[in-house]
């Protein structure tokens, strides 16, 4: 006979494994601790992340880490110009069986995983781009009048240059709304330079181990709803949304005059999950105002879409979140 | 990981589920924490409310002392009351559960734990999740450990030093006893000086002059003399200070009223002057003489008793016929009025002028010419109409006399017909018109020079209160040194001088009033069309300055230069606008003579300074006489416009021959 575990023994397992994926990504990444919790995050809440930050900061190195400490399948997709949606998604062939009859049969492309990570992504056309997005949404890619569902979790882990800008095709506001989080990648400061060059340039290449499975981070996804929001929190999360829109009341000046669209009921949504999830990481039962304010940024700043002015006064959708952060209260 | 996580509550006795509404049973800490905050905010409405209260009683204090019959006391207890209102307030409103559990949170760093129990507990037991009551039980743990006292202390409410200071000014208040209110005095010549001088003792000197012959006059009406006492008394007082300018205006307003009593009084003297006319009709040798002598004396009481008597020879047949004959023809040449001659023609005349007027309106092209003379038989319309005003006021003695000589009339029209009884009786009724107070001898001169004089004097301090105080206001903060008799400083210049000299006067070289750089036109506007402005004088001010129109004096000693009108601002002594001078091929040098800078005294001054020492002589007294007369003259006849009369006698009263010093 099997009792079913205490809140406080779900807590404490969920806290337990993710402090386990943190301990073998930080084998390979240095640092970097809010994108890996940004990331885990992500792939907690059934969500995608699109990481962003010039070459080399280690993004491609944290998926893979990622993907290693997590016994789940993982493909990386290298996107480019020419990169038509058949060869990620994939494509119906003739094929030969043992008796020589010939049928069509569906060979799977590399979304066909766990965890995908999409490289590069605004380097590839909006047609390919769009066959991505849609299997992000639906889970799901239907070839050839055939629907096929891709197997849970479904993790894309998309990442972006924000440097160089020809050649690529941005993503389109609509699109960038399916990501949970757009997260940063920092500049690693000087110790976690040398850290990095310890670890990279030495004889011994760090491994990884994998310490969590499909089924535990489908469990996880379970836990992540039953964490108790209180309704003064969820305010603040309704309010800091309202916030973003430049003809509510709450709109702040930076608001009222760079910003165009504010942030759409989706950001709402990533902010409370997210907030719970990291309830769960801090070994909590509720998700809190702290939470909130601490994932505001990565739900948000890709949903904010600026104005004429803003984009060219430089504005960036960060300042503008920084400043609504400091400005809505607390409820009550 | 936290410390309101499971790893705080590992190990704990599962705990009875609270309902609803229930938290503050549920965490104590809660309940502690609410008291303490509910005490805080009563505090905090106490001084809110006392300092509502405390500034009410205050101001009902400030009432009551500054009008005693004020009804302080309501609202004196109204003030007083406030402060237990909010008191009660606050003791009595219950503080939200969420606000303490917020105070909990943030004092114990639990990020939202207690806020969110709280919450929960008002959720029904059977619809919370698992998780909502984990953490109404972590909550419970860890709340327990807290202390009301760290989570909320009493802190000094925000208005307490208002209150207080409001506390003290109420204080204070209450003990001040405010000197019971004077009653207005009539100024005392003994009376210590309260203030500085209203108005310079120049001025004061000129205003005695004149007041003082009709004070000190034996042989003049004592009501004149008296006003006139009065008028002196008011100028002494003014010029020691002891009166304001406000105390200074009603005490004028006062004698100003009783001065037109008096003036009414003139009616009885326009009376005198038209029985002393009709005396000159009657004075021929013989039987009418001492009737004309009576009427001539224009007492009015006599010349009744004389006609009386005339009537009674007349109606006891003591004239000769010779004698009667001669009286019908002096009674009907003194029953010829001249003012109702006067009269007609004036409405002639008006209507005259009146019909010429709207014809010269109707026409809407008038050359300048026509436009000057139309002006001129305007004022003249004007003058007539106030003659006509002039006569109606002497209209009760106007209508006396012409009954009496209607009755004279009647009198010469009943003796032509040799029926003396009949003429004796119209003589009788005529006599019987004169009946009434025949009036004190007035001094109509007197009373009108005093009456100006009264009128003057208004005028100036009224312009001072205007325009001049701005000045004196000035020069009193920046002059210093600048001040000497006649500165425009602390003396009253012209009004309208003293509107061009605003603020710039003092020493020259001193910095006066706002102090003058060198070179500047420190007089100001050069205003175009000003007549006769007395111009700013030189360095040792001996110079006498009379400018054209619009020109500007330089600042240099003794200089003047005649700018064009128009210009603003003096150039030195050096007229750099005109053209150029002639390139001469022969040599000679130029000395270019630097005079010296600074300000030089004000227009004012120079006039004070020429009357006083270039002018004083007794062809200037002569002169100014003459012309003072002249001016006179010139503003009774309305030739100069009403707002400019007042300048005019200013100027004349400041130009006028002083003793020598």
């Amino acid at each position: 006979m099997t009792t079913e575990p205490s809140p406080e023994e779900i807590v404490a397992d969920f806290a337990a494994k993710v402090g386990r994926v943190r301990e073998e990504v930080a084998r390979v990444i240095v640092g970097q601790r809010p994108i890996i919790d940004g990331v885990l995050t992500c792939l907690l809440a059934g969500g995608h992340a699109l990481l962003e930050g010039v070459p080399g900061l280690g993004k491609t190195a944290l998926v893979r880490a990622l993907a290693a400490a997590l016994d789940l399948r993982f493909s990386r997709i290298q996107f480019t110009p020419d990169l038509m949606p058949a060869d990620i998604l994939g494509t119906t062939m003739i094929t030969d069986d043992e008796h020589g009859r010939r049928s069509f049969s569906f060979q799977p492309g590399p979304l066909f995983a766990h965890i995908v990570l999409a490289d590069e992504i605004n380097r590839t056309t909006p047609k390919t781009q769009s066959a991505l997005l849609e299997a992000m949404q639906e889970h799901s890619i239907t070839v050839a009048k055939i629907t096929h569902s891709l197997e849970q979790p479904f993790f894309v882990l998309a990442t972006q240059n924000p440097l160089e800008m020809e050649g690529t095709y941005p993503l389109p506001e609509a699109q960038l709304d399916r990501f949970f989080f757009k997260l940063h990648v920092e500049f690693p400061d000087h110790d976690e330079l040398h850290a990095i060059l310890d670890r990279t340039t030495g004889t011994q290449a760090p491994e990884v181990s994998p310490v969590l499975g499909r089924d535990d981070i489908l469990q996880m996804r379970s836990t992540v709803r039953q964490v108790a929001v209180a309704r003064h929190v969820q305010d603040f999360a309704v309010s800091l949304l309202e916030a973003t829109h430049r003809d509510r009341p709450l709109a702040t000046a930076l608001v009222k005059r760079y910003v165009r669209f504010g942030a759409s009921p989706r950001g709402a949504q990533a902010c409370m999950t997210a907030a719970r999830i990291r309830a769960l990481f801090d070994g909590r039962f509720h998700a809190a105002i702290d939470d909130v304010r601490e994932v505001a940024k990565a739900a948000l700043r890709h949903r904010i879409i600026l104005n004429f002015e803003g984009e060219a006064e430089g504005i960036t959708s960060d300042q503008v979140l920084d400043e609504v952060l400091r400005e809505v209260p607390s409820p009550g | 990981m936290s410390t309101t996580g499971p790893a705080a509550t590992a190990g704990a006795e599962p705990e009875a589920t609270p309902g609803p509404g229930e938290g503050s049973a549920a965490l104590p800490a809660l309940a502690a924490v609410g008291l303490r905050l509910r005490l805080q905010r009563s505090l905090e409405r106490l001084c809110d409310f006392g300092a509502a209260g405390l500034s009410l009683a205050a101001l009902a204090l400030i009432a009551a002392r500054l009008d005693a019959t004020w009804p302080a006391e309501p609202v004196l207890l109204l003030g007083l009351a406030l402060p237990a209102v909010g008191l009660l307030v606050g003791l009595l409103r219950p503080v939200p559960a969420q606000l303490a559990a917020r105070s909990l949170d943030r004092a114990m760093a639990t990020r939202d734990l207690a806020t969110s129990a709280c919450a929960f507990l008002d959720i029904e037991a059977g619809q919370r999740s698992r998780f909502m009551q984990a953490t109404i039980d972590s909550a419970r743990r860890h709340l327990a450990r807290a202390e009301p006292a760290q989570v909320a202390p009493y802190r000094r409410p925000q208005r307490l030093l208002l209150c207080g200071g409001l506390a003290t000014v109420c204080a204070a208040l209450a003990l001040f006893e405010p000197a019971p209110p004077e009653s207005p005095k009539a100024p005392s010549p003994r009376a210590a000086p309260r203030r500085g001088a209203l108005l310079h003792s120049d001025d004061l000197d000129a205003f005695r002059r004149d007041v003082d012959p009709i004070a000190s006059q034996a042989q003049g009406d004592p009501e004149t003399r008296a006003l006139a006492q009065e008028l002196n008394a008011i100028i002494e007082a003014m010029g020691e200070g002891r009166l304001d300018r406000a105390e200074a205006m009603r005490a004028l307003r006062e004698l100003q009223r009783k001065l037109e009593a008096e003036r009414g009084e003139q009616e009885q003297a326009a009376l005198r002057e038209a029985l002393a006319e009709l005396g000159r009709s009657l004075d021929r040798p013989g039987e009418t003489q001492e009737v004309a002598d009576a009427f001539k004396s224009g007492q009015a009481a006599r010349a009744r008793e004389s006609l009386e008597t005339l009537a009674k020879e007349l109606r006891d047949k003591k004239l000769s016929a010779a004698h009667a004959k001669q009286l019908q023809k002096l009674l009907e040449r003194a029953a010829k009025t001249p003012e109702q001659g006067r009269q007609k023609e004036l409405e002639q005349k008006r209507d005259e002028l009146e019909r010429l007027l709207k014809k010269k309106r109707k026409q809407a092209e008038a050359s300048p010419q026509e436009k000057r003379l139309l002006k001129k038989r305007q004022r003249e319309l004007e003058r007539l109409q106030r003659e006509a005003q002039e006569m109606a006021r002497k209209n009760e003695a106007r209508r006396k006399l012409d009954r009496l000589r209607r009755q004279l009339a009647e009198a010469a029209r009943q003796l032509g017909q040799n029926n003396r009884q009949g003429g004796s009786e119209h003589l009788q009724q005529g006599a019987q018109q004169l009946q009434g107070p025949a009036g004190e001898q007035l001094s109509e001169r007197q009373l009108q020079q005093l009456q100006q004089q009264l009128e003057q004097l208004r005028q100036l301090l009224s312009k001072q209160g205007g325009q001049g105080q701005q000045e004196n206001d000035s020069q009193s903060k920046g002059s210093g040194a600048g001040k000497r008799p006649g500165g425009a400083g602390e003396r009253l210049t012209l009004g309208r001088f003293a509107g061009l000299s605003r603020g710039k006067s003092g020493r020259p070289g001193s910095k006066g009033g706002e102090g003058g750089k060198p070179g500047e036109s420190g007089e100001g506007e050069g205003e175009k069309g000003t007549l006769l402005m007395p111009g700013k004088g030189g360095k040792n001010g001996s110079e006498s300055s009379l400018l054209l129109p619009g020109a500007q004096q330089s600042d240099r000693p003794g200089s003047m230069t005649a700018l064009s009108p128009q210009s603003g601002a003096g150039e030195g002594g050096t007229s750099e606008s005109g053209p150029k001078a002639t390139q001469l091929d022969g040599k000679r040098v130029d000395t270019r003579v630097q005079g010296q800078q600074g300000k030089g005294p004000s227009r004012s001054e120079v006039i004070h300074e020429s009357s006083r020492r270039g002018f004083a002589s007794e062809t200037y007294r002569k002169v100014h006489a003459e012309y003072g007369r002249h001016a006179q003259s010139v503003i009774e006849r309305d030739e100069i416009p009403g707002g400019y009369r007042f300048y005019v006698r200013r100027y004349f009263q400041l130009i006028r021959p002083r003793e020598a010093e």
